[in-house]
């Protein structure tokens, strides 16, 4: 399992950097001259070609990307932003506690809900809980979630008052209408998954003799029969994460929140070209590890997934 | 169900009905998604949005781009459905004919990211060996990235209007379907019938596009389907962004971000284009369910 873990992290150095080179590659080729747009139109050619100096934007292609990845591989340093003038790294530092609590909150609510009722379901398939849960799937996923977070503005924040509308300045009140807006459409999907990974196990055998043995519902529901089906749950919640990670853009925007969407939006609109880049990159490796994590959380929870890693790497000791 | 979906080809069909099985293929294909209520329901209401659409400018009862300083912020009446906005434009006209651009574009970016990833799956898949890999391995690192952040990107490389904004949103769904597809076409690029293809001196393009293709695509063709409408979310957020489709034109996503500076005193500004993405999205989503149910009744919860 080790052995599995460190050879997944190497393999992901070069998708890193492959990742690097694209990003770089598409931002070298937008049209539009940086230091234009750093300057303003009314600068003079002297200014300009001194900016374009400083910023090294006027050598060749193959010079800036090599450089940009030795930057970016040997000194780990994402660079400095155009237009604030900051350090990328310090940058992402700051903002990301924020958008790692959304996403941490919603997830975490998300598979709290989501789970439990996709094992109501399951169990009373095609009787009412089954049909509210699909029914409520159906309806809130069909709203996206930025719809969601200017409903609930109105509601809760203008009409009612119990939430601020923006920022994060009032502790754990901010936090409640982003991570509403991103539960609405993530819970409803876990408990399809949920339904329909439990509607697999549970006709099988050892569910029905757990039951003969005894066991009471419960117990045979969620300690013999989940587990078993936590896979598939595994895999959305990991790719919810992720998505919610690079794709919180827009809720950061509407709720003002000081995250990394809001920061990348920021640069993306500003043409802040190394703030893309490095924010890019950042969600590339956090996604790389994203979804290592799930792949360990496989075998953590599915003892036949440990039995497989377990059987190569004892295969591969025999070979040795 | 599953009953009738057995062939019979052991029971000794003689060959001459080989026609009229491929007819009652479909036919019965037709009668599922005609029973799957559903189903029925989604399409009609999805044919519904996009008659609107095309007739946007006849069924609305007035224009959206004209300004009437005199009607602004109008509740929703009689004369106007759903109100008026900050220049007194019609909110029921705009949403109309936002349907055309919201369409569009998640039409669009659908059918896009289809044709180039069918492309490059039925390359990765057929030919196998290094080139399986290269575009495999290059796929891998494409998927790393955040899916809307490399939208966004690309959106704001490309800068707005209609094309753009598709090629924006277009590119980030060619690879899922390259991969799905490419999955598909391993599993019949084995087949006999493939290799009498090839003996009988196919090119390699007939092979794909006529005995490959035809029996790979199916869940390509439904996963399209239901697409559509996670494409037209998409094309409305990035246009509330700012990017894809720019004020004045009515885009669903357009709309909400002129009216979210007045949702304090006029929610009413938001509610229409929220109803209709959601509409359009409910639609596409059962017609789209209701079509893989139908073709293989076998994948039914």
């Amino acid at each position: 399992m080790v052995r599995y873990v460190i050879r997944r992290l190497l393999i992901t150095i070069p998708i890193i950097v492959a990742v690097a080179i694209i990003v770089f590659t598409l931002m070298y080729f937008v049209p539009g001259d940086p230091a234009v747009l750093i300057l303003g139109e009314a600068a003079s050619e002297e200014e300009l070609a001194a900016m374009r100096e400083y910023l090294g934007i006027n050598r060749p292609y193959i010079v800036q990307l090599l450089d940009y990845l030795k930057q970016l591989f040997i000194d780990f340093d994402l660079g400095t932003s155009w237009i604030y003038k900051t350090n990328i790294s310090t940058e992402l530092y700051n903002r990301m506690p924020t958008t790692f609590a959304i996403c941490v909150y919603s997830i975490l609510v998300s598979a709290c809900l989501g789970i439990p009722l996709g094992v109501m379901a399951a169990v009373n398939q095609d009787r009412w809980p089954d049909k509210l849960v699909l029914w409520m799937s159906s309806i809130f996923t069909c709203i996206p979630n930025y719809c969601w977070a200017l409903l609930f503005i109105v509601v809760f924040a203008l009409n009612l008052g119990w939430f601020p509308i923006y920022g994060v300045s009032q502790g754990w009140k901010s936090y409640v209408l982003p991570c509403l807006s991103i539960l609405m459409g993530s819970f409803t999907g876990l408990a399809r998954q949920t339904r329909s990974s439990m509607l697999e196990v549970i006709r099988s055998d050892y569910v029905t003799s757990a039951r003969a043995q005894g066991y009471s519902r419960n117990t045979v529901y969620y300690l013999h029969a989940l587990p078993n089906a936590l896979i598939p749950i595994i895999t959305i919640l990991g790719t919810q994460f992720a998505a919610g990670l690079g794709g919180t853009l827009i809720l950061e925007t509407i709720f003002s929140i000081p995250g990394v969407g809001l920061y990348v939006t920021g640069a993306i609109t500003k043409r802040d070209y190394p703030a893309v880049m490095g924010c890019v990159v950042f969600l590339a490796i956090l996604f790389c590890l994203i979804m290592l994590g799930v792949d360990v959380l496989y075998a953590v929870v599915d003892p036949r997934v440990r039995a497989q890693y377990e059987a190569k790497g004892a295969k591969r000791r025999h070979k040795a | 169900m599953t009953a009738n979906e057995v062939k019979t080809p052991g029971t000794g069909t003689p060959p001459v009905e080989e026609e009229e099985r491929k007819q009652s293929g479909t036919r019965e294909f037709l009668s599922r998604l005609a029973h799957n209520h559903l189903a029925m329901f989604g399409g009609i209401v999805f044919l519904i949005i996009i008659i609107l659409a095309v007739f946007a400018d006849k069924i609305a009862p007035y224009d959206y781009m004209t300004i009437n300083m005199d009607e602004t912020y109008l509740r929703p009446s009689l004369e106007h459905l759903f109100g008026t906005d900050q220049y007194g434009r019609d909110i029921f006209s705009r949403v109309l004919y936002g349907a055309r651009w919201s369409l569009l574009l998640g039409f669009g970016s659908t059918i896009f990211s289809a044709v180039f990833g069918i492309i490059v799956g039925s390359i990765a898949g057929y030919f196998g060996g290094v080139v399986d890999s290269v575009i495999m391995r290059f796929i891998d690192i494409l998927q790393c990235i955040p899916g809307t952040l490399l939208t966004v990107c690309i959106a704001v490389i490309l800068g707005s209007g209609m094309w753009n904004t598709i090629f924006a949103m277009g590119f980030g769904g060619i690879w899922g379907t390259a991969r799905m597809l490419r999955g598909q076409i391993l599993t019949v690029r084995g087949q006999e019938y493939v290799e009498a293809a090839k003996a009988t001196n196919c090119t390699d393009f007939q092979i794909i596009t006529r005995y490959v293709l035809p029996n790979s695509i199916q869940p390509i063709i439904v996963q399209c389907c239901s697409h559509i409408g996670g494409a037209v979310t998409q094309a409305a957020g990035l246009s509330f962004l700012g990017l894809g489709i720019q004020p004045p034109y009515p885009e669903w996503g357009a709309m909400l971000n002129d009216g979210r500076a007045y949702l304090r005193y006029y929610p009413n500004m938001l509610l229409a284009p929220i109803v209709m993405i959601a509409l359009t999205v409910l639609a596409t989503t059962f017609f789209g369910d209701g079509l893989r149910d139908a073709m293989d009744p076998r994948l039914k919860e």
